[in-house]
């Protein structure tokens, strides 16, 4: 689960549509230091370990690294957040904060972890609050069973 | 196609330190905004608005690029419209298109490459300016505690 991996994994992958197959690499920056900012509209996946600011929508899973600092408003179906989020973020899928993560915003999902840890300040709302039923049900029981025991 | 893109990805240079900083995977992106990348940069997707690169830009076959951009080196293998600076060397392969104009002193276009638009030579003695405006992210968390 923690695994830095951009391709979903089996837990993650179910119900949210996401096309796996040949991942093909659709943008590449390497070095020191980058920052971006702007409207960001991705199908897939994306990993970020330098500075964003904007708006995105992520069709698949959005991997923000340990390096990462994201100031942006997100609507995206999987997040893994190692850095630092800030914002406003809906998730049709889970949201996972980890050990070291940092996340200060609002956040509408139906499943969401927080590792030990991880530091979350803000909201959270649920997506199937407004009576839109979703097949996620089971597994967010399973998701929150896993915090309570953590 | 994926042997193909691991063949382009060593056009990027691996510069000492260089990290991955940003990866994007999937069948489509477009991103709009506004890039400064300390190094280099790898597009196979769309990009539109304005981009300051202090290393190689790469515009990948799959790339569709509509920018102002300066840069130290480009290689343009896919689309590009815009107005392009490079301080070093700018490469339109066969397979590039490039519609715009290029303000740089060292300029190859491939057999088979479109090149439609001006070139300018770099003005002389004035170094064009390229990113620095990018902080180094330790330094800006160090400044940030302050």
């Amino acid at each position: 689960m923690l695994a830095r991996t951009l391709v979903p994994s089996d837990s993650h992958a179910p119900s949210t549509g996401v096309k796996l197959g040949n991942p093909v690499t659709l943008l590449t920056v390497v070095g020191q230091a980058a920052r971006i900012e702007g409207k960001f509209d991705i199908a897939d996946s994306l990993q970020i370990e330098c500075e964003i600011g904007g708006e995105l929508a992520v069709g698949g899973q959005l991997v923000v690294g340990e390096k990462g600092i994201v100031r942006a408003n997100v609507r995206t179906v999987d997040a893994i957040i190692h850095g630092v989020y800030e914002g406003n973020m809906v998730a049709s899928g889970n949201i996972e904060i980890t050990s070291t993560g940092r996340v200060i915003g609002n956040i509408e999902t139906d499943s969401f972890v927080i590792n030990k840890g991880g530091f979350f300040n803000g909201n959270v709302t649920r997506q199937t609050a407004e009576g839109k039923p979703k097949d996620s049900a089971d597994r967010l029981e399973e998701e929150y069973a896993v915090v309570a025991n953590a | 196609m994926s042997n193909h893109l691991d063949a382009e990805k060593s056009t990027l240079p691996s510069s000492p330190d260089g990290r991955r900083l940003l990866a994007v995977i999937g069948s489509s992106a477009t991103l709009t905004g506004k890039f400064e990348i300390s190094d280099s940069i790898e597009i196979e997707c769309m990009i539109a608005g304005e981009l300051k690169v202090g290393g190689k830009l790469v515009i990948g076959q799959n790339g569709v690029v509509n920018a102002d951009v300066q840069t130290k080196d480009a290689v343009i293998k896919g689309r590009y419209s815009g107005n392009l600076i490079v301080r070093g060397d700018c490469e339109i392969t066969a397979t590039g298109h490039v519609d715009g104009n290029i303000e740089t002193d060292s300029l190859v276009v491939a057999k088979g490459g479109f090149f439609n638009g001006n070139v300018i030579k770099s003005p002389a003695g004035q170094e064009t300016e390229v990113p620095g405006a990018v902080y180094l992210l330790n330094e800006r968390r160090q400044t940030a505690r302050k």
